[in-house]
């Protein structure tokens, strides 16, 4: 593959900090969180980039961000090398027909009151591409692509008459009635079963070989973004710990963080040859009195009491295309 | 089977209305366990008949026009006769016909002015609800002004400013001070409806604010806005009920409140009950029903007995 040679999407130390509402009266302030710190990546075009980390860690964040669903607070983003960070009307509506988003929850994200013709043609009109003949067509195909067949069947149902696979599906019929380039899957296969994750696993993976289309694919599991990424961000507190090719960062993890994820997997250690990495703390570490720490310091086992409390790390090379934020690594 | 596609077309544009049927359905299955909803719907079904049927007696006979019929065999207050089934006001007009009529003024009068008072509060409780900030401090900052002023009191002075009020210029007015409850009341729904995930993904396929609220969220709240519509129904009523019995309504209609201004005004409080009785009681009659309606709804809406009521 041509890296770096035009990534579909590229961010650039971006940021993101929620910070508590004042509301009258409650006087003591809540500290404002640090939902991103600084995360840059790319994306190559066609690939499935899966973005790893536990809960909280800022992954729907990172998504939200890329959609313009909400604002950065500071660092950049380019879609095909143009600067979406603060585009706005005409630019913004032209932005949205190239970037969509599957979400995490099938039940909330089909509106119930809604056909599924409805909501899946609705992208269609807001951006007027065709006539109503065509757009029944379109819709058919797409559906069709999600595996409803016959499609016609499904159109005037509502999705309170569908599973949560079904619906899911749906949702990704939405997705990419368009023909986006880019789509950000927040970790669409958490409320179902496995035969129906198999499915969905199923349709991004095709829709990537046979229409180039792009995925954030966005997971807790690494052995999900294992089975289907080709590349791999590790996550941790809105920090992007590690990242590099899934092969890679399975076999050689090398962010302490990504091994503890590996150690977590039940069916990892089942190869007698594999040891368990062991690099979480029991108890939790107090924080270092310094500004500037490793943000893993306070539940890394390997972690060095002088260099990773009193420095943050930055992203290491350990090959040309496999990086960690560790001292320790390479 | 084969289905043709112009057949699927024709379904897929067919398909709001069956669901809304089938909710309405739905809705009609736990309306009718309440006891107190059938009540209400039996008697608004018989005030719907008296409405109707007070087209018919001026065409019996032209002296039982409400208004203009005077009988001209009498010329004072009577009691009930075959000829008056509840017997003559003070000219000799005949107390049933009016009565009938005021039915149909309560309804006009009850239903367009709540009509106005929803649509006029949803849209600014959707508006101010999505767009939060300061359209949504101004629009509330409006609502809580209109809400604190006496409607009865103002519409009184505004009469004694402008002289005597239409009909119609009363259900204008009535709407126009009874939209901020509504307002508030579809703001808060609108709030939790804009968080949900069904509109950030029409957010992200680029659907604009407005097709926002009244693609997604309108239909959603909807429900809301007609249980409390049935509220609304209900407090124009006796607004303009106790307007007319101040002596401020419309001299060209023939309400209950304006029977009862008659009576009044006439002296007969005391001596003609049989005219005094019959508006008096349809008035509490018909708003004790459009609010019993108004409970009964309230219960198809709460989700939680929705569902209990599905899984038996
Ligand atoms: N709207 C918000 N207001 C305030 N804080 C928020 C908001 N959204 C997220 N956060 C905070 O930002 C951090 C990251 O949240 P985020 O939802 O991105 O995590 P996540 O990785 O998607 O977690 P999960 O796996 O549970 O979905 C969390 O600490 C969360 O509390
Ligand atoms: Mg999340």
């Amino acid at each position: 593959m041509n890296r770096s040679a035009h990534p579909v999407v590229r961010i650039d130390r971006l940021s993101k900090i929620y910070r508590p509402k004042r509301t009258l009266g409650s006087s003591h302030s809540s500290h404002p969180v640090i939902a991103l710190n600084q995360v840059s990546l790319d994306i190559e075009r066609g690939e499935i980039f899966g973005l790893v980390g536990g809960s909280g860690s800022g992954k729907t964040t990172l998504g939200r961000l890329l959609v313009k669903l909400e604002k950065s607070d500071g660092g950049k983003i380019y879609l095909s090398e143009n600067d979406t960070t603060r585009i706005r009307g005409q630019a913004l509506k032209a932005f949205r027909a190239k970037v969509q988003m599957i979400f995490q929850d099938p039940y909330q994200s089909l509106n119930p009151q809604l056909t599924i013709f409805d909501t899946v043609s609705e992208p269609l009109i807001i951006h007027k591409t065709s006539s109503r003949s065509t757009r029944i067509k379109k819709v058919r195909k797409v559906l069709t692509t999600v595996g409803f067949s016959p499609a016609e069947d499904y159109f005037s149902r509502y999705p309170h008459e569908l599973s949560g696979g079904q619906r899911q599906r749906v949702a990704i019929a939405r997705a990419i009635v368009l023909n986006p380039e880019f789509i950000v899957a927040d970790e669409p296969t958490s409320m179902l079963d496995a035969t129906n994750s198999f499915q969905i696993f199923n349709i991004l993976s095709d829709l990537r070989k046979k229409q180039r289309v792009t995925f954030l694919f966005i997971t807790h599991s690494l052995a999900a973004a294992n089975f289907l990424c080709d590349r791999i961000g590790v996550i941790y507190h809105g920090n992007l710990v590690e990242k590099g090719p899934a092969r890679q960062i399975i076999r050689h993890p090398a962010h302490p963080y990504t091994k503890a994820l590996l150690d977590a997997l039940p069916s990892y250690c089942q190869d007698p040859a594999c040891t368990f990495h062991n690099t979480l703390l029991e108890s939790p570490r107090d924080l270092p009195g310094s500004s500037h720490y490793c943000p893993f310091f306070t539940l890394c086992r390997e972690a060095d009491p002088y260099q990773c409390a009193s420095e943050t790390p930055n992203m290491i090379h350990l090959s040309a295309t496999h990086s960690a934020a560790c001292f320790k690594a390479g | 089977m084969p289905v043709t596609s112009a057949e699927n077309t024709f379904s897929a544009y067919r398909s709001s209305r069956f669901h809304f049927l089938e909710r309405l359905k739905s809705g009609w299955l736990v309306y009718r366990e309440n006891l107190l909803g059938r009540i209400g719907l039996v008697l608004l079904a018989c005030f719907a008949c008296m409405a109707a049927g007070s087209f018919i007696p001026p065409l019996i006979d032209p002296i039982y026009h409400p208004m203009s019929g005077v009988d001209p065999l009498i010329s004072y207050s009577t009691g009930p006769s075959l000829r008056h089934w509840l017997g003559t006001d003070f000219i000799g007009r005949d107390i049933f016909s009016q009565l009938l009529t005021g039915a149909r003024i309560a309804f006009i009068v009850g239903v367009s002015s709540a009509f106005m008072s929803i649509v006029v509060g949803t849209i600014v409780g959707m508006v101010a609800g999505y767009a939060g900030g300061t359209t949504d401090t101004i629009l509330m900052r409006a609502a809580d002004v209109v809400m604190v002023m006496p409607t009865l009191l103002v519409i009184l002075i505004l009469a004694a400013l402008f002289g005597q009020l239409s009909i119609w210029i009363i259900v204008l007015l009535i709407a126009l001070f009874r939209w901020p409850a509504v307002a508030r009341v579809i703001r808060s729904q609108t709030l939790s409806l804009k968080r949900r995930p069904f509109v950030d993904a029409a957010r992200v396929t680029g659907a604009s604010c407005f097709r926002i609220i009244f693609r997604h969220i309108m239909p959603n709240v909807l429900p809301l806005a007609l249980l409390y519509m049935t509220f609304r129904v209900t407090s124009a009523i006796l607004i303009e009920a106790a307007l007319a019995f101040l002596g401020f309504g419309d001299p060209g209609t023939v309400s209950w409140g304006m029977m009862l201004q008659w009576v009044w005004k006439t002296g007969h409080m005391f001596q003609a009950p049989y005219w005094l009785l019959p508006p008096g009681i349809c008035i509490s009659l018909i708003t004790l029903s459009f609010y019993m309606v108004g409970r009964a709804m309230d219960e198809v809406l709460d989700p939680r007995l929705r569902k209990e009521k599905a899984l038996e």
